[in-house]
């Protein structure tokens, strides 16, 4: 088992959870009806701010949500297999995690990159114009990892990642979790 | 030219103007191509610049991010200067907008 950027199973014990929810899809289900994806992202976002007139909040949450998504179901190895999500909140996080299967070749990129991510010499920045101009030049965007930049620069969240071994040959258990402080989420104005 | 679906709307009836309205959230970059290609048609039969008005967009995931770019690096590719007129109370638009605006000197950034 490895771990990037801090991984924690949860939020603080030591705090109440103010809302936790746990949802699993067969990426099968989203991949053929891709707005499903959206879906969810919008009714997870409104899950956790019913009753708050947030429009920044419901946005964020709503787009790291797509994100995560997203990720897991194109690299779900087996498309057959559960992609997990697990939402915590307290009175000041929230913390999203989602989990899915994927192949040693495709586990092996991700780690290279949370090894570039969480290096000292990473530029954030540099990254972007590095990954659009490389998605024009080979004609081809997916996996480019622009989800992780718009999740962290953008919004600030906090990126953890744990991959484990699973009984299967070449086939790893990968769940990647954004934690975000509710300021930055409610009334980020950076 | 209108493409609607029920998620967003893209125009182009001006040669010089589009508007884009609504979520798009598209499998791949290469999803956005057939949406987009409209735009790059009146981008390749102009001189002066194109206005892209993405103000009532409100989710845009990173494939379409990355299929924005490539309008961009079309745009360049023809010497047409683009407009970006966005909104600064949409999250996404606010810094993914202005890291866009660096790919090419000639990109304008309007916000609202």
């Amino acid at each position: 088992m490895v771990e990037y950027g801090h991984f924690k199973e949860n939020l603080s014990a030591k705090t109440l959870l103010t809302c936790e929810l746990k949802l699993a899809f067969r990426p099968l289900d989203l991949m053929s009806k891709w707005q499903r994806c959206g879906l969810t992202a919008d009714f997870v976002s409104q899950f956790e701010t019913i009753g708050q007139s947030h429009i920044r909040t419901k946005n964020v949450l709503s787009t790291i949500m797509n994100e995560l998504l997203e990720n897991a179901v194109k690299f779900s190895c087996d498309k057959t297999q559960f992609v997990d999500i697990h939402i915590t909140a307290d009175d000041t996080k929230i913390r999203i995690e989602v989990t899915n299967n994927a192949d040693k070749q495709d586990t092996d990129t991700l780690k290279s990159f949370l090894k570039l991510f969480f290096s000292k010499d990473f530029d954030v920045d540099t990254f972007f114009m590095k990954q659009v101009e490389k998605g024009e030049n080979v004609g081809y965007g997916e996996g480019s990892q622009l989800g992780f930049y718009t999740m962290t620069h953008n919004y600030q969240g906090h990126l953890s990642a744990r991959i484990e071994k699973t009984e299967m040959a070449n086939v790893y258990k990968v769940t990647i979790a954004i934690e975000l402080e509710k300021e930055s989420a409610h009334d980020h104005q950076n | 030219m209108i493409i609607k679906t029920d998620d967003y709307r893209i125009e182009c009836i001006d040669p010089t103007r589009a508007v884009i309205i609504g979520s798009l959230r598209l499998p791949t970059p290469s999803a956005y191509e057939p949406h987009f290609k409209p735009i790059k048609e009146k981008i390749e039969k102009l001189r002066d610049p194109y206005t892209i008005n993405i103000t009532k967009v409100s989710f845009l995931n990173s494939s379409g991010i990355t299929a924005f770019a490539r309008l961009i690096f079309f745009a360049k590719e023809h010497n047409v200067p683009i407009i970006i007129e966005a909104s600064e109370t949409i999250p996404w638009q606010e810094k993914t907008i202005t890291s866009l605006g660096k790919l090419w000197s000639k990109v304008s950034i309007q916000f609202s």
